[in-house]
């Protein structure tokens, strides 16, 4: 910054932000501070799918729920398949780190958190929406719903794992992919998103409370 | 945005506001480039500064080394909050930040802004010119030719292949070489941009 003795813009600007700084460091860690109020679309936390990820939603928070059992022997497979999307497969929820780390190699920076059964993260972890992209959201599939609709992003439930395939070009501009899971050893709910901008730790509340105030329906 | 920052501790800087003030200081002057490159309302960049580092604040704890060091996760966030923006008000809308930046502007401050926004001036013309690239080509293409980083980095900034870089922003150049009279360092620098 200048050498000048006036106050300068950034000096003004750096009081603030240290003030939000103060402000989170205040808080509990169960009390991250949440994101600027942005609606986005409420998480369906019900054993059916919920929504597809919109293909070209770019910065769409979109979710797919679905349930899942047990099954094959390692936690999660990653693969880049010819086509160049990349299919990830969560068999067990274990080992988190290992699933970003293994997304990140790809070029997909990722969030995972895996939860108890009955918890959820706490909504809004999302920045930031698309303008005007929302898009997909069929309302539901039935429970074991094979196929989440549009685009390059499907969300599948067979063989006792969930699993859904990524483009890697939607994570171009910063993208991030949600992975939130509930269940103890195999999965009850898994939570899938592809968010813009910043998202912030999760924060376990139950998922009673995080019900959506408008089921279904886009929030924009 | 320089490469200094030790990237273990950035996820202090959500918590820390001394290790906030380290990476503020270091970075600032960098931001309000980047911003100046992009934006031509003083006001709007001194709300967009603000908003770049409300965002830094709100991610900082997601950060991870192995995807990039701090200045070039750094970029990352800039580049998404400004194309956040874009969008926007491509709609015609405009978000209230948590943090009104224009608010703590005096007259000196809109000079030193004003000064630096014409010193951008090119580059933002060219940052109009790129509206209509797709945005995966557009992104390759601000951070290389606008910001001057590597293609190599600005590969990782977005998370993608270099190969993959290359090849958009081959893509991204040659369509806007038609409306951008050539420079002899590429269209990094042009002398003329749009009718």
């Amino acid at each position: 910054m200048n050498t000048d003795q006036r106050e300068r813009f950034e000096d003004r600007l750096l009081v603030a932000l240290r003030e939000i700084v103060a402000e989170r460091a205040a808080a509990a860690p169960a009390e991250v501070e949440q994101p600027r109020a942005v609606p986005v679309r409420p998480v369906r936390w019900r054993p059916r799918l919920a929504l597809a990820v919109g293909a070209t939603a770019l910065g769409a928070a979109a979710a797919v729920v679905l349930p899942s059992v047990l099954g094959g022997d390692s936690a999660y497979a990653v693969a880049r398949q010819e086509d160049g999307t990349i299919r990830v497969e969560i068999r067990q929820v274990s080992d988190a780190q290992g699933l970003e780390r293994r997304l990140a190699e790809l070029g997909i920076p990722a969030e995972v958190d895996y939860l108890p059964d009955g918890q959820v993260c706490r909504q809004p972890r999302y920045a930031e929406a698309a303008a005007g992209a929302m898009a997909g959201g069929s309302g539901g599939g039935g429970p074991g719903g094979d196929s989440g609709g549009e685009g390059d992003h499907r969300a599948d439930y067979s063989g006792g794992s969930a699993s859904f395939t990524l483009r890697p070009a939607d994570f171009a501009s910063g993208e991030t992919l949600v992975i939130a899971t509930a269940g103890r050893q195999s999965l009850s709910a898994i939570e899938v998103a592809v968010v813009e901008g910043p998202v912030l730790p999760c924060v376990p509340v139950s998922a009673e409370d995080q019900r959506p105030v408008r089921p279904g329906g886009p929030t924009r | 945005m320089r490469r200094t920052s030790e990237g273990g501790d950035l996820r202090r800087i959500a918590r820390e506001a001394g290790a906030f003030e380290v990476f503020y200081r270091e970075h600032v002057e960098a931001v309000q480039r980047f911003i100046a490159r992009r934006v031509g309302d003083p006001h709007l960049a001194a709300d967009l500064t603000a908003d770049v580092f409300v965002a830094v604040i709100d991610s900082a704890e997601g950060y991870r080394p192995e995807l990039g060091d701090p200045a070039r996760w750094l970029f990352g966030v800039a580049r998404n909050v400004l194309a956040a923006d874009r969008r926007r008000s491509a709609r015609g809308l405009r978000a209230a930040g948590r943090l009104a930046g224009r608010a703590l502007l005096d007259e000196d401050d809109l000079a030193e802004l004003e000064a630096r926004i014409d010193a951008e001036s090119h580059a933002r013309r060219l940052y109009e010119a790129m509206d209509q690239l797709p945005e995966g080509e557009r992104a390759v293409l601000e951070l290389v030719a606008l910001d001057g980083l590597p293609v190599s980095d600005a590969a990782r900034v977005l998370g993608i292949r270099a190969s993959n870089a290359r090849v958009r922003l081959h893509r991204a150049r040659r369509q806007l070489r038609h409306r951008l009279t050539p420079a002899t360092t590429g269209i990094a620098t042009p002398t003329e941009v749009l009718p």
